[in-house]
């Protein structure tokens, strides 16, 4: 079973294309098949053909996925659609099951519809060989094929750029969140900070929030641990040096650790940590760098 | 455009049998075709017989010939349909025919051609509300069964099919070869 449909503003779907004559027009509209994935970290770019996946529990598939295709994949369960619906069209998305085997799952592949790709009725110059014609357009959507995300049936989800699918799937910013949030918790509790609001209602800013998963990430692989004292008093000796022209705050109250009490303070903390700070060799000015990049 | 055509004449073919009937209930006669040019007496009752006869081979030739056009022009939908419920309605349209009929007699004491014309169209216009979903009793001739389907989605539709007296015996019964009339109307191959 193939079907081509539109997913309307009020969570309908309509049928486009569902037969044998009419689904020839989206031969070239065809599921990918994925040679390399990456699971999905906003700031690691993909290169070339790969793509971004992240793996769906059965709430997150039915929060996101069932707008699309609970009760569409059979043969009668959508009408057909009609020219006034055509401007309502937010996703065109294409679903294909195996009617062989039961049970099968429904894959599907779906292309986002922006208010640009929707042609009002207009007159058109249109240029031939040796000669024009002005020919009326009635109303249309542009439609080249480009695959915003597909979903393998199972529980995994593949695309390209996370911005380009948000609007389509309610609930891929909480999903993105919910994997910092536990990130962002096992950040603020690390013994080496200390602070005087309660950690598990700080608001921690977006960008810092990608920092701290980098941040981590990269620790991690260069085996720096936190907790030893040694680690810990290499960071404050580097932190002290710039303490006063960065507002870096040191606690020495309790024990020598870094003090944040709001967002721009965490952020001072995340270029202690990933050594932003330097002092040039031969002005002895003290900068920052955000580039991080190595030799 | 080729789907509309065929629609509209199916819907006009499951009209003119209640025309059919109308004729023969009025003894109306067509027009260039009179019994005054046979033998007198006798074989006139059997040439008006005769007339009868050709009318209905007419208008089932003419019901038979759209649902031929439906099977091979409109095209079969990709997929399957799992139902779970289902039940003949041919005899939920009888009234409703009936209905029309007795209208139509009503007007018929002064049958004009206009009066037939509005008739018709009004038959049409309310065929296209698919209120009566095509529904033809001369298909039943031709084994075709008319029943309201429930689908796993919820939704009801009309499902014409060859197969006769369906009932699911299993929790689902699935269908295949379909082919879409309107939205809610579907013929099996």
């Amino acid at each position: 079973m193939r079907k081509f449909l539109a997913h309307l503003k009020d969570w309908r779907n309509v049928t486009i294309f569902d037969n044998t004559e009419n689904l020839p027009n989206v031969s070239f509209y065809q599921m990918p098949s994925i040679n390399s994935s990456i699971k999905y970290n906003p700031d690691i770019q993909l290169d070339g053909d790969a793509w971004y996946r992240i793996t769906l529990n059965e709430t997150q598939r039915q929060e996101m996925l069932w707008p699309y295709i609970n009760n569409t994949a059979w043969a009668t369960s959508t009408s057909l659609i009609n020219a006034e619906n055509y401007d309502e069209v937010k996703a065109l998305f294409l679903l294909e099951k195996d009617d062989m085997i039961s049970n099968s799952r429904t894959k599907m592949i779906i292309t986002k519809v922006t208010t640009s790709k929707i042609i009002k009725p207009q007159k058109i110059l249109h240029f031939l060989n040796w000669s024009a014609e002005i020919i009326e357009q009635e109303k249309a959507i542009t439609f080249n094929g480009h695959i915003d995300a597909y979903y393998d049936g199972d529980d995994k989800l593949y695309f390209k750029s996370l911005p380009a699918i948000k609007s389509l799937f309610s609930w891929i910013e909480i999903f993105h969140k919910k994997a910092t949030q536990a990130q962002k918790m096992e950040f603020l509790e690390n013994d080496f900070f200390t602070t005087t609001k309660d950690r598990s209602i700080f608001r921690v800013g977006d960008r810092n929030l990608r920092r701290i998963s980098l941040v981590m990430e990269q620790l991690a692989s260069k085996w720096v641990d936190l907790s030893s004292h040694e680690t810990r008093n290499k960071y404050l000796d580097y932190a002290n040096k710039y303490k006063a022209s960065w507002k870096i705050s040191i606690d020495i109250s309790t024990d020598w650790k870094l003090q944040f009490d709001t967002n721009e303070d965490l952020w001072e903390i995340l270029d202690v940590l990933e050594e932003n700070l330097y002092t040039t060799e031969i002005s002895w000015e003290q900068r920052v760098s955000h580039t991080n990049k190595t030799a | 455009m080729k789907i509309f055509a065929i629609k509209f004449f199916l819907s006009i073919a499951s009209f003119t049998w209640v025309l059919f009937f109308l004729f023969v209930w009025k003894k109306i006669n067509i027009p260039f075709v009179s019994a005054s040019w046979v033998w007198q007496s006798d074989l006139t009752n059997i040439f008006i017989y005769l007339k009868y006869l050709l009318m209905f081979w007419g208008v089932l030739g003419f019901s038979y010939i759209w649902i031929l056009f439906v099977r091979k022009f409109l095209p079969t939908i990709s997929g399957t349909e799992i139902i779970t419920e289902i039940k003949p309605i041919e005899g939920s349209f009888l009234p409703v025919y009936i209905g029309l009929f007795v209208i139509a007699l009503s007007f018929s004491d002064k049958l004009q051609p206009e009066t037939i014309t509005l008739l018709f169209v009004l038959f049409i216009f309310w065929a296209f509300l698919d209120w009566v979903s095509y529904f033809n009793p001369f298909w039943l001739l031709f084994f075709y069964r008319f029943y309201e389907v429930k689908s796993s989605s919820g939704s009801t539709f009309t499902l014409i099919t060859q197969e006769s007296d369906i009932k699911i015996t299993s929790w689902t019964y699935t269908l295949d070869n379909l082919i879409r009339i309107n939205n809610f109307t579907y013929l099996q191959k």
